[in-house]
Parts: structure tokens; C-alpha cells; sequence
């Protein structure tokens, strides 16, 4: 049975609640006009919304747990404004700002700023009054509802049925008490509101270490202008992580557009650095797949770097160039990874394992080598055909082949699942009568030897 | 490497080419007792210290490759910061050891190939590289998505000075794409494999040596030894053409891989009149 989940002012005005029949909607307001919520699309929107907010603080959470329907629900945006507040000219200022900009983007809110929080949430959604300040501990939070507390929903009924309408009833009993009586949550709760507990949030997006910004009055949309731009903050950047004594190891670039849309392109680095000039060429190939539609253009760049780890200052030549081969190896490394994918720039690490598709495997570079030469086993194919074709597809003909070494069994690893039913196999180095040695797969060992059980798993030339 | 140098690579082979070759020739031809010496020298020098890169030509770093095949080349092996292209039936091993030999200087094997050639021609397989002395620490895998993300990561890892040796697969290769890889080398120091797979192609690229490898002949490897698995230690052999050089005669040699001293070999199960009869085959090759 379908139920409002949220309405505007003006339904509101004429009556409706969430949580509301619909079809009890329609018979009090014939005129409303109704969509079937999208979750998925909500939630997106919500943290986009909070990614935007990170323009008054880097850590925001998105907070959509309360269900639409319940009293005090739906979604909401805690900004952690710890250390921020001068920024925008003071608590009052930031307020108003808050409010002012987001009704420009058509967006109703109630906003609250409190030492806490949960208290901030609660004072947001249940408050009354123009102080929407409040100290830590604040009197003015008993007059609030006990939706406030954010209980499970069982626990909140119950204690309405006793009779617990205000915060304030339930803040006079002893707490020992409530916590017998209603469980520990209650207790947490009330600990929370009064900042005597952490309340564990996660933000929204992650938080950056170092970032720098640049605002334009007029949106620019050329390649060319977005590039000077991102390497005149990269050059910024640069020189803030040479002063902190620290190298990048993840920076995203975030390109806002006009109405608050933003791209995301990331550089992640094999290990830690802050060589402008390696920075700079990988930021330019990132650039380089950028397409934008040029009637948008870009209204804020901002470069972040997510991650960072102490970097002492590098020993450098006498002409200043890096002596550090690796260094040089994993300046490469980020460079191919890049543009062709982590998967694709690849280390050869042996395995113990007789079958030959499992002896060895691919490890992304930034992984150290653990082995440093190949086992001994017999003679193995300098390429392996993965799609094992039957002999006559390389044209080998069985008077032809003469063999030079085997056969080699090599049983199925049966402790694996999906061995469990495979056949052993016997393999031979063959050689025809140009030279070109090939490695001869039997593919089912019990069975008769004649040629036609037989592909060709590899090549030796 | 001065624009003068460049122009001589793509002149053409024919005429003798660059001044700093010409003094090499010169060499070569006035005064056989030189080349011997030099031969000499090499191979002490190979007995002593392993047969390392030591030996320069124009500041760039040699590898040797084998006695037998370093005595007829003017630089006395394969320099770097050059291009040299595998081509035939056993570019693959010949290839592999090629690389090997640039290894004995510090730094990386880039080893690039696209997805198209890994299923047509088979994927590189690790354990193989055994006998080659290609430690698994040592190779960077690129996985290309096709020839042009192929070149494109073969030019980045050239340019790069922590590369010992980049070899690239490649159906085709012309001229541009050569050149460019060409300059990308001369900023890294490295070294350049090409590995072609495919018919003997003869069109023009920058490559400063082109070879033709092929194994040997069963009967030829029968010929001498009745039981062919006795071979083995000896490693596999092959019929090597040099077949296009800048300043430096065609050449053909009949060489094993030693697995031992992980360096080319002269092959010994040789049949009278073999190698002067492959020696025709290899002359002929050249002025095709």
C-alpha cells in the first residue's frame, strides 16, 4: 500500500503527514500532485548535496537513516565545523550563509549549530525559536521531544505508553535505572546529546589531507585554461608538501560545475612523492582523456591529495636529477598505470604449482617482488597458448613431429574444487623438422595416445 | 646523438654511412691483426669479469652478446640507446636472450605486448624465461590493450632511465613509429628489442640491426648426434641472420644458448659445409 514519504509546505499547509495512505492524501487534497520515491536516486543526491557542503567544511556526513515516514525523519547533513567557524565570520554568519545558499539551490532546511552532534541533529528537527545556537549540555534541549534521542522504535514506544513525552522526563530518572529497565541505547543516547560520548559518523566522502581551490567568477570551459589551472595548484600543493615533509600517494581533482555537478579524476601513486615534474606529467595525461562539452565549463577546481606519507627530502645528483633508480622505476610505473590500468602493468610472480596455467601469477608493481628467480622444473615454454589449439591449427602434422622430451605427467590438484574431476595430463617437447619446438599437451592422460587427444599448450622459439 | 647521425641511420644502408662507423670499417678492413686483437680482448675480457657491458662504442654501453657474434659486429655486440629488431621463427628465445645480455647492466626488463598478439602468438610465460636468466624481479609485464597503447608504453619505459631493456612485439613497425622510439632511447639509455612476428618484412625502419632468427633443422641437429635428447645441456640452437646493419656487413652465424653462461654460443653439431652453404642463404637474404 503506498504512503507519502515526504511532502512540501504547501501539502503540509493542507494537511498531509508522511507516512500518510496515499489514497487517504488524495481524499483530503484532490489537487496533490504525487512520484514514486526513488530511493537510489535520493540517497545519490543527498551525498552529492553533501560533497557540496564540503565548501564549509571537509567533513560532512550524509545521514538518511531514520526512515521518511517516522516523526523527525528523512534525510539530513551533519558538517563537522570544528576549527572552521572564523572562516565564514562566525557561528550567526554561517547559519544564515548555510540557510541562504542552499534556498538558492531550492532547498527547505532547518539548521542548527551545537557543540554536539546529535544535539545539533535534534535541535535541527525539533528546535523552536530563532537561538539556533546552543552550549554544550544546553538546558533548552529537555523541552525536546523524546523522537529527539533517535531511539529504536520499539524502545520509543514504550516509553510513551509510560508516559515519557519530553527529554527532560526522562534526563530527572536515575540512569542505572533506564539502563536496567530500556537497555544501554538509551543511556548512549542521552550521553551523546550531552557530548559526554562520542557519536562515530562516518563522512560522506573522504577526508582530504592537503587541497587547494580556485574559484572563477566565469565559468571557463577550455582544456587548455582547466590545465594551467590544476598545475598552478599542483605547484601550490607541492610546495606545501615539501614544507610538511610529506609525499603524495592519492590526489583527486574535483571539477565543479555550474549548477554543482562535479567530476572526480584521480591519480593514485606507487609510492610516496612530491617531484612537481612527475606530478605534473601524470596530471597532464589524466587531463588528456578529460572530455568536457564546452557550453558547460568549470566553476571551481579544487586538487586534493587523500592520502600522504612522510618523505624525507630526496638525494639528488649533482645536476639535481634523481640518483634513486627505483624512484625513477616507480615514476614509470605511475605513468603506465595511469593510462593503461593497474592490472595491466604487471610483475610475473611464480607459484608453486605443477600445473602450468597456476605456476604463475600477476602482481600490480607497487607490490614488492617476494621471488627472484624462476623454480627448476623441467623445461617450461617461453610463451603459453591459453586457447590450446589442436595441432593441425599450427600446422603440425603427426609425421612431422619427432619427440624431444617426455612425456611429463602432471597430476590435477585434486584438494581443489575444481579439480576434483580432472584428468592428469602428459605433456612433450616436441620438435619438427625446421626446429620450432612446440609443448604437446595429452590432455586427458588415461586415455588412448593417438594424435587426436593431443593440443599444443605452448612455444618454445 | 647529433641530427648528423640521424640522417646517416635513415640514408640508407647502402652507401657507408656516419663518420663514426667509417672509422670502425676502417679498422676492420685496413688491418685484419686489429679485429683479431679486439676478439681477443673480448674474449678475455668475457673469461674475466663474465662478460659484462663494460665496453663502450661513442659513449654508449655494449652488451655482448657471445664471442662468435660480437667478432663480426663493428661495435663489438649490440649497443644501447639503439634498436634492434628480432624477426622469424625464433625471435621469441632469440629475443629473450638478447634481453638477457642488456641485463648485465642495473635496471629493468620492460617486456610489451598487446592482447591481439597474446592470443594469436601465446602470452609470455614466466617459468620459460628460466634458462634465459630473466629473474621474475627484474620484468615489468606491460598488458597493452592494442599496438598503439603498445608503442605508447614501450616509449614511456624507453625514455626512462631506470630501464635496462624494453623489448616491444609487433606485427608491424615502420619508420615513424621507429624513430620515435629511436629518440625515446637516446633520453633513456636503455636498450630496444623489437620482436616481429610475421613474414620477413624488408621496408626501412630505424633500426640500428635487424636479425632473422630461426631454429636449427632437426637434421641438422641429427645429423651429428644420433640421439637429439643428448642436446640438451647445450640449450637450444639456432640459425641467426644479420641480415640488415647499419655499418656492419650481413652476417649469419649458427648459435646455441648457453645456459650456463646465459650468452650465445657457436653451435657445435655442425655438418661439414653447413654453415658456408647457410652462410650463402644468409648473403642472399641480404639483398632482398
Amino acid at each position: 500500500m503506498p504512503v507519502l514519504r515526504a511532502v512540501d509546505a504547501g501539502a503540509r499547509a493542507a494537511g498531509l503527514r508522511p507516512g500518510m495512505r496515499l489514497a487517504d492524501a488524495y481524499g483530503l487534497c484532490p489537487a496533490l500532485v504525487s512520484a514514486e520515491a526513488d530511493l537510489q536516486v535520493e540517497r545519490e543526491g543527498l551525498e552529492a548535496l553533501a560533497r557540496w557542503c564540503q565548501r564549509w567544511s571537509p567533513i560532512v556526513v550524509a545521514d538518511a537513516a531514520i526512515e521518511a515516514r517516522e516523526e523527525g525523519g528523512g534525510a539530513s547533513l551533519l558538517l563537522d565545523m570544528a576549527g572552521c567557524l572564523h572562516l565564514f565570520g562566525g557561528a550567526r554568519a554561517l547559519l544564515w550563509q548555510v540557510q541562504d545558499v542552499l534556498a538558492r539551490r531550492g532547498l527547505t532546511t532547518r539548521v542548527a549549530l551545537a557543540a554536539d552532534p546529535l544535539a545539533a541533529w535534534a535541535w535541527a528537527r525539533f528546535g523552536a525559536g530563532d537561538r539556533r545556537i546552543l552550549k554544550t549540555a544546553d538546558p533548552r534541549l529537555q523541552h525536546l521531544p523524546l523522537a529527539a534521542l533517535r531511539l529504536q522504535p520499539r524502545t520509543g514506544r514504550a516509553l510513551h505508553r509510560l508516559g515519557f513525552h519530553r527529554l527532560a522526563q526522562v534526563m530527572a530518572m536515575p540512569r542505572a535505572a533506564l539502563a536496567r529497565r530500556y537497555g544501554a541505547d538509551i543511556v548512549h543516547r542521552l550521553d551523546q546529546l550531552e557530548g559526554r560520548r562520542p557519536w562515530p559518523l562516518r563522512p560522506v566522502a573522504e577526508t582530504f589531507a592537503l587541497a587547494e581551490a580556485r574559484n572563477f567568477a566565469q565559468p571557463i570551459g577550455r582544456t587548455e585554461d582547466i590545465e594551467a589551472v590544476a598545475l598552478g595548484l599542483l605547484e601550490l600543493l607541492c610546495q606545501r608538501l615539501e614544507h610538511a615533509e610529506q609525499g603524495a600517494l592519492r590526489l583527486v581533482l574535483v571539477l565543479t560545475r555550474p549548477h554543482g555537478q562535479a567530476k572526480r579524476l584521480e591519480i593514485g601513486l606507487g609510492r610516496p612523492t612530491r617531484e612537481l615534474a612527475h606530478l605534473r606529467r601524470l596530471l597532464r595525461l589524466r587531463l588528456e582523456d578529460l572530455l568536457l562539452r564546452s557550453e558547460e565549463g568549470i566553476e571551481r577546481l579544487e586538487l586534493q591529495i587523500m592520502e600522504m606519507m612522510p618523505l624525507k627530502p630526496a638525494q639528488t645528483g649533482g645536476t639535481g636529477e634523481s640518483v634513486d633508480r627505483s624512484a625513477d622505476l616507480a615514476r614509470l610505473a605511475d605513468q603506465l598505470e595511469l593510462r593503461l590500468g593497474a592490472d595491466r602493468v604487471v610483475r610475473l610472480e611464480p607459484v608453486a604449482s605443477h600445473v602450468p596455467e597456476r605456476a604463475v601469477r600477476q602482481r600490480r608493481l607497487a607490490e614488492p617482488a617476494t621471488a627472484t628467480a624462476w623454480p627448476p622444473l623441467s623445461p617450461r615454454p617461453l610463451r603459453l597458448l591459453a586457447a590450446r589449439p589442436r595441432p593441425e591449427a599450427l600446422g603440425l602434422r603427426p609425421e612431422e613431429v619427432g619427440i624431444l622430451e617426455g612425456p611429463e605427467r602432471i597430476l590435477p590438484e585434486w584438494w581443489r574444487p575444481e579439480d576434483a574431476t580432472a584428468p592428469p595430463r602428459d605433456y612433450v617437447v616436441a620438435i619438427l623438422r625446421d626446429g620450432r619446438r612446440f609443448w604437446l599437451c595429452r590432455e586427458d592422460a588415461s586415455q588412448s595416445l593417438a594424435w587426436g587427444g593431443w593440443v599444443v599448450h605452448g612455444r618454445f622459439d | 646523438m647529433s641530427t648528423e647521425s640521424f640522417h646517416d641511420r635513415f640514408a640508407g644502408h647502402d652507401r657507408p654511412s656516419g663518420h663514426d662507423h667509417a672509422a670502425n670499417a676502417k679498422e676492420r678492413d685496413g688491418c685484419g691483426q686489429a679485429v683479431d686483437l679486439e676478439g681477443l680482448k673480448a674474449r678475455i675480457r668475457a673469461i674475466e669479469g663474465g662478460g659484462g657491458v663494460a665496453h663502450r662504442v661513442d659513449g654508449r654501453p655494449v652488451a655482448r652478446l657471445g664471442a662468435p657474434i660480437d667478432r663480426a659486429l663493428p661495435w663489438n655486440g649490440l649497443p644501447t640507446m639503439a634498436l634492434h629488431e628480432v624477426a622469424g621463427p625464433s625471435a621469441t628465445a632469440v629475443t629473450a636472450g638478447m634481453a638477457r645480455r642488456f641485463l648485465d647492466r642495473k635496471g629493468a626488463l620492460v617486456w610489451c605486448r598487446s592482447d591481439g598478439l597474446a592470443r594469436l602468438q601465446g602470452e609470455l610465460y614466466g617459468p620459460g624465461l628460466r634458462p634465459y636468466g630473466i629473474d621474475p624481479a627484474r620484468l615489468i609485464h606491460i598488458r597493452a590493450r592494442d599496438a598503439e597503447e603498445t608503442f605508447w608504453a614501450a616509449s614511456m619505459a624507453m625514455r626512462s632511465q631506470a630501464v635496462a631493456c624494453t623489448v616491444v612485439e609487433t606485427e608491424a613497425f615502420d619508420l615513424v613509429t621507429s624513430r620515435r622510439l629511436q629518440i625515446a632511447l637516446e633520453s633513456g639509455g636503455g636498450a630496444g628489442l623489437v620482436l616481429r612476428h610475421g613474414a620477413l618484412e624488408s621496408a626501412p625502419n630505424a633500426a640500428l640491426t635487424r636479425f632473422w632468427a630461426e631454429p636449427m633443422p632437426r637434421a641438422i641437429l641429427a645429423a651429428d648426434d644420433p640421439a637429439p635428447w643428448r642436446l640438451r645441456p647445450r640449450g637450444p640452437s639456432f640459425r641467426l641472420s644479420l641480415w640488415r646493419a647499419k655499418g656492419a656487413q650481413p652476417s649469419f652465424w649458427t648459435v646455441s644458448w648457453n645456459e650456463r653462461t646465459l650468452a650465445f654460443d657457436l653451435a657445435s653439431p655442425l655438418v661439414p659445409g653447413a654453415v658456408a652453404k647457410a652462410a650463402e642463404d644468409g648473403q642472399s637474404f641480404a639483398r632482398t
